[in-house]
């Protein structure tokens, strides 16, 4: 192929197109845009602006960085005064404090078991001055007053180990070795598990627990079969204790932070029996945000169209068993929450 | 104005040919501006020397209206007077800066008035005036038929490629001035151009339809 021909063609019917063209310019039009050049050139060489002078160049070249300089100079100053000034504030809510922070720590002088050939020395051990007494019986907590109680354990205790009362009060715990003493302070819920017939109360008063071999759920209150119970919310407040969580030391012993579930079992009877030496409660450390179960998102998800009556206890702040009514027959559903939604986990007939 | 052959380029087997203005050409012209710089009267030398071809540019690109065609070339002058003093000889005619200049405004216009038009081919006989045989008139006259077909199938850039190219002979490099673009892409910009306007070319058949 002839590399200079091909484009040939197009490139003549070009030139023969300009030449049909022919525009012709108009010699008046030209003269007068030349008139309002020259009057314009005149207003140019009359304008000082355009004047050659060192000085005025100068200073118009560096009159915006002398300007500019004091200003911005004045915005740092006052931007690094207002945040000298400004104090931040966190809001109780949001903020969860430390033990020693909850409780101020005073030393005390506790009597230790340490060497039998020795006399026991004193140590002075932290206490909490506001330490509350366990109150084990079943009078019912006040719903709006968080109960506060601080407890000694004793972790990383077998599970072979034979309960013992895990929560001895501060006047009354003297047998504790100092060194695995942990104090825990209390403002969390602690919501065990129950393996009784599909009940899942924790219902009591607010205390916490550190230990795993006292690590047992005990709501202060037998539950009976029929009676609705309640649970403690993930906002720290206590509900009325009803039932009784009757849980096996096996599946309590071991597990302080663990994963605490609900047996809901074939029986629909919720009733537990709870142990009243331990009502002790805890709840992992989370933000205090309600993260209750709505209504629609039972429904979407255990696809009822109309739950007449629903009864939610939660397990925790991602699990909770729902009992539903519906058409005189009680079902029970274990729920739990991922990424925000709310799940059916298992279904009881 | 004498080209000189700068180079060749080589394209899918096509020849582009690179021409620049002589380099004497060039260094007169850079004197004369130098000098409108610094006595603003010697810009009137500029001005006859490039108002025509800029006005046939403007006339092309605005659709054949001799008023907004004076206008709009007016403006032009006008802009390149008041910034004659941030122009910088870079090695490029003159004229590419003030075809850059009346480019713009003719865009400037084209928003203004939200019209765009082109010749269309009824009223392309009546462009050319000129005595010619009649042979050869009636040649250009149907070359001028279907240069108006083609270039209404072709967007706005190729046609100003065009128009540039052919009709105000600029260089790839002027050219490439005007549009803002590289060297390189304005020669493969001319190179599709031709290709696509070799491809919509209308037969003297579909012609005769308009006739």
């Amino acid at each position: 192929m002839n590399k200079n021909s091909y484009f040939s063609d197009i490139t003549e019917l070009f030139i023969k197109a300009k030449k049909e063209e022919n525009i012709e310019v108009n010699p008046h039009a030209k003269a007068a845009t030349r008139e309002m050049l020259s009057y314009k050139i005149e207003q140019i060489k009359k304008s000082p602006t355009t004047a050659d002078s060192t000085a005025g160049s100068l200073w118009n070249r560096w009159k915006k960085q002398l300007i500019g300089v004091p200003v911005s100079l004045m915005a740092v100053t006052l931007v690094v005064f207002a945040a000298s000034n400004m104090s931040v504030s966190i809001p109780q809510d949001d903020f969860i404090p430390t033990q020693e922070l909850i409780t101020p720590i005073v030393e005390e002088d506790v009597a230790v078991i340490e060497d039998a050939q020795e006399e026991p020395a004193k140590v002075t051990r932290k206490s909490k001055p506001e330490l509350l007494t366990i109150d084990y019986s079943e009078k019912e907590i006040p719903t709006n007053q968080p109960v506060i109680t601080t407890y000694y354990v004793q972790p990383n205790v077998p599970a072979a180990t034979p309960a013992q009362p895990a929560v001895q009060p501060q006047e009354t715990a003297p047998a504790q070795p100092a060194t695995q003493k942990k104090s825990v302070t209390s403002s969390q819920n602690y919501e065990s598990s129950s393996r009784s017939n599909g009940s899942t109360s924790t219902g009591g008063g607010s205390s916490t627990s550190g230990t795993s071999s006292t690590s047992t759920s005990n709501t202060g209150a037998t539950s009976d079969a029929n009676t609705p119970q309640t649970l403690i919310q993930n906002n720290n407040v206590t509900q009325p204790q009803t039932p009784h969580l009757n849980i096996p030391s096996s599946d309590v012993y071991g597990k302080i932070d663990g994963d605490f579930r609900v047996d809901l079992g074939e029986n629909n009877n919720p009733a537990v029996e709870v142990d009243p030496t331990l009502n002790h409660y805890r709840q992992p450390l989370q933000p205090q945000t309600t993260t209750t179960l709505t209504k629609k998102e039972l429904e979407k998800s255990v696809k009822l169209d109309i739950l007449s009556n629903v009864n939610v206890h939660y397990l925790n702040s991602d699990q909770a068993a729902v009992e539903v009514e519906e058409n005189g027959e009680t079902r029970w559903y274990m729920v739990e929450r991922s990424n925000d939604n709310w799940q059916v986990v298992q279904k009881f007939d | 104005m004498i080209l000189d052959k700068l180079g060749e380029i080589w394209y899918k087997d096509t020849l582009i040919l690179i021409f620049m203005p002589s380099s004497q050409d060039l260094k007169q012209e850079k004197h004369l501006v130098e000098e409108a710089q610094k006595d603003p009267d010697q810009f009137l030398a500029l001005y006859d020397k490039y108002y025509d071809c800029i006005y046939r540019y403007i006339y092309r690109r605005t659709g054949a209206d001799k008023d907004v065609a004076h206008d709009i070339a007016s403006q032009t002058f006008l802009d390149a007077l008041e910034n004659l003093k941030s122009y910088r000889f870079q090695g490029y005619p003159f004229s590419s800066w003030l075809y850059k200049i009346a480019h713009n405004n003719v865009i400037k216009w084209y928003r203004k008035t939200s019209k765009y038009k082109y010749v269309p081919i009824e009223e392309a006989h009546t462009l050319s005036d000129k005595t010619q045989n009649s042979e050869e008139t009636a040649d250009n006259a149907l070359a001028q038929d279907q240069i108006n077909a083609m270039m209404t199938n072709l967007d706005q850039d190729e046609r100003e490629i065009i128009k540039l190219k052919f009709y105000e002979e600029l260089s790839n490099i002027e050219i490439a001035e005007v549009m803002g673009l590289s060297v390189s892409n304005i020669g493969v910009k001319v190179f599709r151009t031709l290709k696509k306007a070799k491809g919509l070319l209308p037969t003297k058949h579909d012609l005769k339809q308009f006739n």
